[in-house]
């Protein structure tokens, strides 16, 4: 197990998430997926897919209180692996979403103004950041300037004075069509089952210590996180990723790929529900992503 | 797809309506292709291999297919370009086989083993599979590819 702060940073704003639920015509998974499907026999797990477009893929850490930028941003990534391998969409995979970018969206842009406060956002704060104001990558060129390191001083600068003004334009190529409210472990198994990935926002604490790669709900954590799997065997769980590296010890999900296994951990649909009952968590659709760099064939099932 | 590809893909038809289905055995002795390299014929020897149990309508049908397709997309470009990339070269054969061969011929896919992949090998070899503008280079490659396919079909190669 590598050596890890557990840093968290989410700072619930009620009314904010409620103002931004008023401006979404279908706030809810619910009201904005009522066809989809939940299929209670049937294991996903949406890491899959990431690592498919992007094999080397590891989970990093949080240096500062930017979880929510963390917890959002695998969220992106994993929407747009599964909108070009589960929906066929001709994109290709542009790279890691650069946290530093959704983090300071959500503190700065989304609310108007310089963000003189600590650390931390909350989930409605970014759910309009990936929605209006988009995302930013890792190892893009954007005018000269291209990032590859996680760095805490990006994130505290542009946590308290936004992204810088000359980058928004690319950000905004690379949008998040809709987002809706997820409120109990059904919903975010559905949402899950159907390839849409859920950021959550909670205060649920748990051991460092898997059990069978289950986590157990232990103290508070003030945190955002994500919801990459789910499964209903021998209890039905969702697989919440965290952002503090290979963080967790004890007894491993052997099914799951390496890099999932010490940096995520099943919890169970009681707290699932309890954790997603604070309404500021929300499923992904619909990525704006990069412009294909292969074709897919050149006969198209045809023949 | 835009209509101008649409428009192409007209041609294709219109050629294929015309040349193609009415007259059935005289059809694939008429198609007279210019035998490729034969770098180009080994690219398309598996094209070959696995239309061998074709029998002369739908040989016809293929020749026809492809080797208007290559008409098409070598003929100079007119105010409007209509092939930018490669993925509307893609969407141009896709429709074209679709139209032509799956629709009007009846082929149903994986009618003949190995079919799709000795074409996918024999475009991919030829003309790429990256996303790329369409230069008058990849015009000629992709036409050439064509024509080779068309040939390799009509009972030559393989």
């Amino acid at each position: 197990m590598a050596d890890f702060v557990p840093l968290m940073g989410y700072v619930p704003d009620r009314r904010g998430t409620d103002s931004f639920l008023r401006t979404l015509t279908r706030p809810t998974l619910a009201q904005a997926g009522p066809d989809l499907v939940l299929d209670e026999t049937r294991d996903v797990f949406l890491g899959q897919y990431l690592l498919r477009v992007a094999p080397d893929w590891k989970r990093g850490r949080q240096l500062i209180g930017s979880c929510v930028g963390w917890g959002w941003s695998l969220s992106v990534d994993m929407l747009a692996a599964c909108d070009i391998l589960l929906r066929g969409d001709t994109e290709s995979y542009g790279g890691r979403v650069l946290e530093a970018s959704v983090y300071a969206f959500s503190r700065v842009e989304v609310r108007g103004g310089r963000n003189l406060g600590g650390d931390g956002s909350y989930g409605g704060a970014a759910a309009k950041a990936v929605t209006q104001y988009g995302t930013l990558h890792y190892g893009i060129d954007y005018a000269g300037q291209t990032f590859s390191d996680n760095s805490g001083t990006r994130e505290t600068e542009w946590g308290r004075d936004g992204v810088p003004n000359a980058l928004e334009p690319f950000a905004a190529k690379h949008k998040v069509e809709s987002v809706a409210l997820v409120r109990n472990f059904e919903e975010a198994a559905r949402a899950i089952q159907n390839g849409y990935p859920v950021a959550v926002c909670s205060g649920r604490g748990f051991s460092m210590t898997l059990r069978d790669g289950y986590l157990s709900p232990m103290g508070s954590w003030a945190h955002c996180m994500m919801f990459a799997g789910v499964r209903w065997t021998p209890k039905p769980a969702l697989l919440c990723v965290n952002s503090w590296g290979d963080c967790y010890s004890g007894t491993v999900d052997p099914n799951l790929p390496p890099q999932f296994q010490r940096s995520s951990g099943w919890v169970e649909a009681s707290t699932c529900t309890a954790m997603l009952s604070g309404e500021d968590s929300f499923a992904l659709s619909g990525y704006s992503g990069f412009p294909p760099r292969v074709l897919p064939d050149w006969t198209g099932g045809i023949l | 797809m835009s209509a101008s590809v649409r428009s192409a893909i007209g041609v294709v038809l219109g050629c294929v309506a015309v040349f193609g289905i009415p007259s059935l055995p005289p059809v694939a002795p008429g198609f007279l292709i210019d035998a490729p390299s034969d770098e180009m014929k080994l690219k398309v020897a598996d094209v070959a291999a696995a239309l061998r149990p074709a029998g002369e309508v739908d040989r016809a049908i293929w020749a026809a297919v492809w080797e208007r397709a290559a008409v098409v997309v070598a003929a100079p470009e007119g105010t409007e370009v209509i092939f930018t990339d490669t993925r509307s070269l893609r969407g141009f054969t896709i429709l074209s086989l679709d139209i032509a061969w799956r629709r009007l011929a009846g082929n149903q896919p994986g009618k003949y083993s190995g079919l799709r992949e000795a074409v996918e090998k024999a475009m991919a070899g030829v003309v790429g599979v990256e996303v790329v503008p369409v230069t008058p280079a990849l015009r000629k490659s992709y036409a050439d590819a064509c024509r080779a396919i068309a040939w390799a079909g009509i009972g030559n190669g393989g």
